[in-house]
């Protein structure tokens, strides 16, 4: 056995001296059988989650403290609804009754629907059968941004078999409606 | 709060705000001490009015402000067609934009089919639902296994490796596989709401829009200056509340009411053609001109009364045709 | 005259309550029916009953219709008189039956002729209840015709108006609608039920074209045109026009009726007396509003 006495004695350097004392004073502490131990004698050397910071408040009126990191998620603008294209909505739906020509449509006007989707409702199916009547014979490469030939013929075929060999029932219209 | 009782210098009577009360004579009782700093930078020198005097207009000054226009009462009686039998018209005050004050420049009567209606505010709903819906279009997609890129090869065999069994990589039940029943669009959402339902929608909300004294009528928009605070102004003492919406017979619109509007978000102009349901209910007050109000009603009353049993709106849009 | 209708009632309970806006709309009264749920979302019969053909979705072939003939073996319909009972109905007169009518003195040609007075031969007649809506003055006898009459008609051909003019006569077409038809064929009865006179209708939207042209010698076309046309047809039928201003009869052939009157001499809302000999004229202003609108 040595003492730390002896130990300090022989060796020069102060830090190292008040490294090994602790080290000393830990294999002591850690090796020194004792059967009962209170909580505040504990060593405070072992830190647990080093680094982590709690992003969840425990105490205060807030639930979280201000962090560096911000939350997932956009700061709250309110929406203007009296922007031009929300206070002017709608204004040209009734056309036909209070304008001259009774032959102009409402969903003439509405711009932001595809011109070969406006005055149309169906099922998927219909879609891209409309879909294959509008473009599929064009030619122009800027075509293939909205048709992609090989898709539609693809899902074409394969809802063809599905409603005609799969869905066959006496509410048919309601099927390929869905 | 503060602002009004600074501005119009009168007397809150409201008994819940006692401690804002200002006496006459421009005290500011011990209550409201801890306001004293704020009502003092609204300038509170003038000794404030206790009650705002009706200003009374001398009847030579009204000749003359009145002179460039037509004598008054401007209009008394309109001609109704197709009047029903036992309903009487219903009658509005013609106002002019001229002044801040209002003024009454004669009386007009307005068909009860049109603006007398009964009030059918679910019919006035349907017509909302339809404008909101009729030009959506869903345009969510969601990729099935099949179109997918990917191998479509086995990912480990059926039996001896202890996992659970597989066919596919881009299986549904995979993360990053297909979906089974995802939505496929563009789906179009549009449907056309059937003529006599937008009809009479049109003529519930017009007859609601008068029974609850949200419709003005006025004789032309001209107002005296491009300023939008006169505009401002002339809603709230007339208490329009705070959107207007301006209705006017023509294409273009009064070069002033134009510039005072432009900066205004709240405050709109249409043609008669640009009328609708959402526009009417959205804004809280609706201004049409003698000349609107004239072709509204010949519009509607016409096909209330027409026999029109295919409208061009009822017809299907032929097959693979462009609009 | 003013009575409170359920609207205004409705609107005045609407000033006591806040401003309808986007945001306190009600909903559609009436819920949608429930559907049947498919697959886990409640049924697992493919939609269908229990048990049969549904169950097991054993489908009749397409286009099958239990109880009828199927559509590729049945006769095709055509529906050649589809609404065709809904047509207006002009029953012939033709121009040889006319002068016939003058000639045994049935008709006067002193007066003007309309629908009632060749009701009055009692040898034509129209029927409202099998929607007549009046007389067609057909060709026939046409080289024969010789009178000089004015004479209302509800539907002719250009020949027969030739027939009519080259004669020195004057033709109108005018519209009855069924039910001053009623008063018309038969005015005594009509009378006597002590009803008033009905006003005549304009034509519906389909005839108006036919009654405002003055090719026709429609009622509603304007008299101008009319007196052009006059001239127009004389010249393709080569005949020369009577002059009606120099006529001795100039008064009888331009007697015309109003659009809403069925009777000459007498306007629509009277009430004709036949007990007392005398005639009721209304003086309620919505009576009078209403006749002479």
């Amino acid at each position: 056995m040595f003492s730390v006495t002896s130990i300090t004695s022989s060796c020069g350097s102060t830090l190292l001296n008040a490294f090994k004392a602790s080290a000393c004073a830990l294999s002591a502490a850690f090796t020194t059988p004792v059967r009962y131990r209170y909580h505040e004698d504990k060593p405070a050397i072992l830190q647990r989650r080093w680094g982590y910071e709690d992003k969840v408040a425990f105490r205060g009126l807030l639930p979280r403290v201000q962090t560096s990191k911000k939350l997932p998620m956009p700061p709250y603008v309110p929406k203007n609804s009296w922007a031009e294209r929300r206070a002017l909505f709608g204004q040209n739906d009734y056309v036909d009754i209070l304008g001259d020509d009774e032959s102009i449509l409402p969903i003439k006007f509405a711009y932001g629907v595809p011109s070969w989707l406006r005055g149309f409702r169906g099922s998927e199916y219909q879609m891209l059968l409309r879909k294959r009547a509008v473009f599929g014979r064009l030619t122009d490469p800027k075509n293939d941004l909205v048709y992609n030939a090989f898709f539609v013929r693809k899902r074409l075929k394969f809802l063809y078999r599905r409603i005609n060999r799969k869905t066959k029932h006496f509410m048919d219209i309601k099927v390929m409606h869905r | 709060m503060l602002r009004q009782i600074c501005t119009t210098g009168g007397v809150l009577s409201s008994t819940s705000c006692n401690s804002f009360r200002i006496l006459s004579g421009n005290v500011i009782p011990r209550s409201a001490s801890r306001f004293n700093s704020l009502v003092d930078s609204f300038t509170l020198k003038k000794e404030p009015k206790i009650e705002v005097p009706v200003p009374v207009v001398p009847e030579e000054e009204v000749d003359n402000a009145l002179i460039t226009k037509s004598p008054l009462p401007l209009i008394t009686s309109r001609e109704l067609k197709y009047l029903p039998y036992g309903r009487t018209a219903r009658q509005a005050w013609v106002e002019s934009l001229d002044t801040l004050e209002e003024r009454k420049l004669g009386l007009v009567d307005l068909h009860p089919d049109v603006f007398g209606t009964f009030p059918r505010i679910e019919l006035i709903n349907t017509n909302v639902k339809w404008q909101q819906d009729y030009k959506k279009v869903n345009w969510a997609w969601l990729p099935r296994r099949s179109e997918l890129a990917g191998s479509q090869r086995k990912p480990w065999p059926q039996k001896g490796t202890g996992r659970a069994r597989h066919g596919h990589r881009k299986s549904p039940l995979w993360y990053g596989g297909g979906k089974a029943h995802g939505p496929r669009g563009p789906k179009s959402l549009y449907y056309m709401l059937p003529f006599d339902k937008r009809l009479h929608g049109l003529c519930s909300t017009l007859s609601v829009k008068l029974a609850q004294d949200d419709l003005k009528i006025v004789d032309t928009l001209d107002i005296p200056t491009d300023d939008p605070k006169y505009l401002e102004d002339l809603v709230d003492q007339r208490k329009w509340g705070v959107s207007v919406l301006y209705v006017d017979d023509s294409d273009i619109a009064p070069k002033n009411l134009a510039l005072a509007t432009d900066t205004i978000g709240h405050m709109n102009i249409m043609p008669v053609y640009g009328l609708n349901v959402f526009s009417m209910l959205k804004h809280e007050t609706l201004v049409l001109t003698l000349a609107a109000l004239n072709k509204i009603e010949d519009k509607l009353i016409f096909h209330l009364n027409r026999h029109n049993p295919f409208p061009p709106t009822a017809q299907k849009i032929p097959y693979g045709k462009f609009i | 005259m003013s009575m409170k209708s359920g609207s205004d009632w409705a609107l005045a309970l609407l000033r006591t309550l806040p401003r309808v806006n986007l945001g306190n709309l009600p909903r559609e009264p009436y819920p949608k029916a429930p559907k049947r749920g498919h697959g886990q979302h409640g049924g697992k019969l493919h939609r269908g009953p229990q048990k049969g053909s549904f169950q097991r979705m054993s489908y009749p072939r397409l286009g099958w219709e239990p109880d009828n003939m199927p559509w590729y073996v049945r006769v095709p319909m055509e529906n050649y008189y589809k609404n065709h009972h809904l047509k207006r109905q002009y029953p012939p007169l033709s121009l040889g039956n006319l002068q016939l009518l003058i000639d045994t003195n049935r008709l006067n040609v002193d007066e003007p002729i309309d629908v009632t007075a060749i009701c009055n031969t009692k040898l034509f007649t129209v029927k409202p209840s099998e929607r007549h809506y009046g007389f067609h003055l057909t060709a026939d006898g046409i080289d024969t015709f010789k009178a000089k009459v004015n004479i209302e008609v509800q539907w002719v051909s250009e020949p027969v108006i030739a027939a009519v003019e080259k004669n020195g006569g004057t033709i109108t077409v005018g519209y009855y609608d069924l039910h001053s038809l009623w008063a018309a064929r038969n005015p005594m009865e009509w009378f006597r039920g002590g009803k008033p006179i009905p006003k005549r209708w304009i034509p519906p939207e389909d005839a108006i074209e036919f009654y405002t042209d003055p090719k026709n010698r429609g009622y509603l076309a304007d008299p101008e045109k009319i007196a052009a046309e006059r001239l127009v047809l004389s010249q393709k039928y080569g005949y020369e026009l009577a002059k009606i201003e120099d006529d001795p009869k100039r008064d009888l052939l331009l007697k015309r009726k109003d659009p809403r009157q069925i009777f000459y001499d007498l306007e629509p809302g009277w009430v004709v007396n036949l007990r007392d000999k005398c005639i009721l004229k209304p003086k309620d202003e919505a009576l009078l509003q209403y006749y002479n609108n």
